[in-house]
């Protein structure tokens, strides 16, 4: 059998084929694409009970808004979850890689995972490729330790805090935050603080928008709020819309293409006795 | 000059009652020359499932044989067709692959998924996902087709058709041609209008009716 060279799924891991026609291009004057980033405004901070991350919902392509509504806090473990700010593509695919791992580790040594087991196998995924993942988190989670937070940075420094914030909207949060954060607060004063910060950034920054999510993490118990705030409602110049008169656009031909076929079924029975 | 603008490209997905409608332009140029005016962006996965390739030619048909031939390996394997979901993560982790040296492409996937629900997604060119409950745009034109669609767009259209003639009045780099393909569970339709060509689709009857739009 003749050695053809098939296209099989690889192992995993990136696959570098294409770099030398993309230098090869970049070298003729073209310009790389540029990346969808979710140039954000991340938070978590610690409360008495556990920890809360917030995260504001856009993605944006260059000056565009590309989603208005993306979610930007990641599930890592049932006790951990992560925002991430960065190019989109580099947080979504190290916290799904992450979240993985995290679970085959929990399935092998039978014990709830830990924040610092997250917080290394990123730190170090991140570091080995020298920041070229470029991905910056908020790491945060209770488990049999206490409730942790840790920020994450693109080249694989940690930090462990009692509150938090990234992105391109981190400093308008981090104001918010040390003017009124305080140890001890309760569930309800965690929250209105988180979506103050997250608001602040939204408002302030242009990367950052749309709406609030938070996400609450307890002993044993967690909450995703999906949009729990939503500050900037879609308003409408007409509420009739646009309505677009028949035969507006010529058609120059049409095909139809039933989906579902009829299949005649034979009576299994009648066909034996014959 | 971007390598995005180099053959020049529009695409746009969009959710109706039911039903989604993909449509793309149909010109191929070499920067500012027009070499085609009936190249296909949109190719057909299976009969839910359709994905269209914005961004350099070369990049979006080499993606799409490699799309096709994953797909028809997990027919062999699993007996179905592949879900629209399960399909975008697939085509996510092939972009993401080539995080450092990607394809120039930006794929539009939209399909009918389990109980034909309509499902459309669109990514950049390493995989960041971006699912919309309502529409998608890509290629060179995709601010303009932004700004029609957020202006435009009404939920549970019939048919999603507008589309085309948004695509038709764009930047010369993408001007020729629109073809869009709107998909309802029981009937796939292929329309080509002046410049354009399209799928509808339609509950019971073939007569095509495209009032409620």
């Amino acid at each position: 059998m003749s050695q053809a060279v098939v296209d099989v799924p690889p192992k995993g891991g990136f696959s570098f084929d294409l770099c030398r026609r993309n230098e090869m291009l970049s070298g003729k004057g073209i310009q790389p694409p540029s990346f969808r980033k979710t140039g954000t405004t991340i938070v978590g901070l610690i409360f008495k009970d556990g920890v809360i991350l917030g995260a504001d919902t856009r993605a944006t392509e260059g000056p565009i808004v590309c989603d208005k509504n993306c979610e930007k806090i990641h599930y890592m473990a049932p006790n951990i979850y992560c925002c991430g700010a960065g190019t989109a593509a580099d947080t979504e695919a190290v916290t799904d890689m992450v979240s993985s791992q995290l679970q085959l580790h929990c399935y092998h040594t039978g014990r709830v995972s830990r924040v610092v087991t997250a917080l290394t196998l990123l730190k170090s995924h991140l570091f080995s490729y020298q920041g070229y993942v470029s991905a910056a988190l908020v790491l945060g989670g209770v488990d049999v330790t206490g409730p942790h937070l840790h920020t994450i940075y693109p080249h694989g420094s940690t930090d462990t805090l009692p509150f938090a914030t990234m992105g391109s909207g981190s400093l308008a949060a981090m104001a918010v935050f040390e003017s009124k954060y305080r140890e001890g607060l309760t569930r309800e004063e965690g929250i209105e603080l988180v979506c103050e910060a997250i608001c602040s950034g939204i408002f302030n920054d242009l990367g950052s928008g749309s709406n609030v999510d938070v996400c609450v993490i307890t002993k044993g118990h967690k909450e995703y709020l999906r949009n729990y705030q939503m500050p900037n409602p879609r308003t409408y110049v007409s509420s009739k819309g646009y309505t677009f008169a028949k035969g507006l656009t010529e058609v120059l031909t049409t095909k139809i293409t039933p989906l579902k076929e009829k299949v005649e079924v034979i009576d299994a029975s009648d066909a034996m006795e014959e | 000059m971007s390598i995005f603008e180099y053959n020049g490209s529009a695409l746009i997905a969009m959710v109706g009652k039911n039903c989604f409608a993909i449509a793309s332009d149909r010109r191929l140029g070499v920067q500012l020359q027009t070499i085609a005016t009936d190249f296909q962006r949109i190719y057909k996965i299976h009969d839910k499932l359709y994905i269209g390739l914005s961004g350099l030619a070369t990049d979006a048909q080499t993606l799409y044989q490699r799309l096709f031939f994953r797909h028809k390996l997990y027919q062999l394997r699993e007996e179905r067709d592949m879900k629209p979901e399960t399909f975008a993560n697939l085509v996510s982790a092939i972009l993401y692959e080539k995080r450092f040296g990607p394809y120039f492409c930006q794929p539009v996937i939209a399909g009918l998924g389990d109980d034909d629900k309509p499902f459309i997604c669109t990514m950049d060119s390493i995989g960041a996902k971006e699912l919309a409950k309502d529409f998608v745009v890509a290629g060179t034109a995709s601010e303009s087709l932004y700004g029609a669609c957020e202006s435009m767009y009404k939920p549970d259209m019939v048919c999603s058709i507008f589309s085309c003639t948004y695509i038709y009045k764009h930047k010369v780099l993408d001007i020729f041609g629109p073809f869009t393909k709107p998909l309802h569970p029981s009937n796939p339709t292929e329309k080509r209008k002046k410049f354009m060509a399209s799928y509808i689709c339609k509950p019971t009857k073939c007569r095509l009716d495209l009032t409620n739009y």
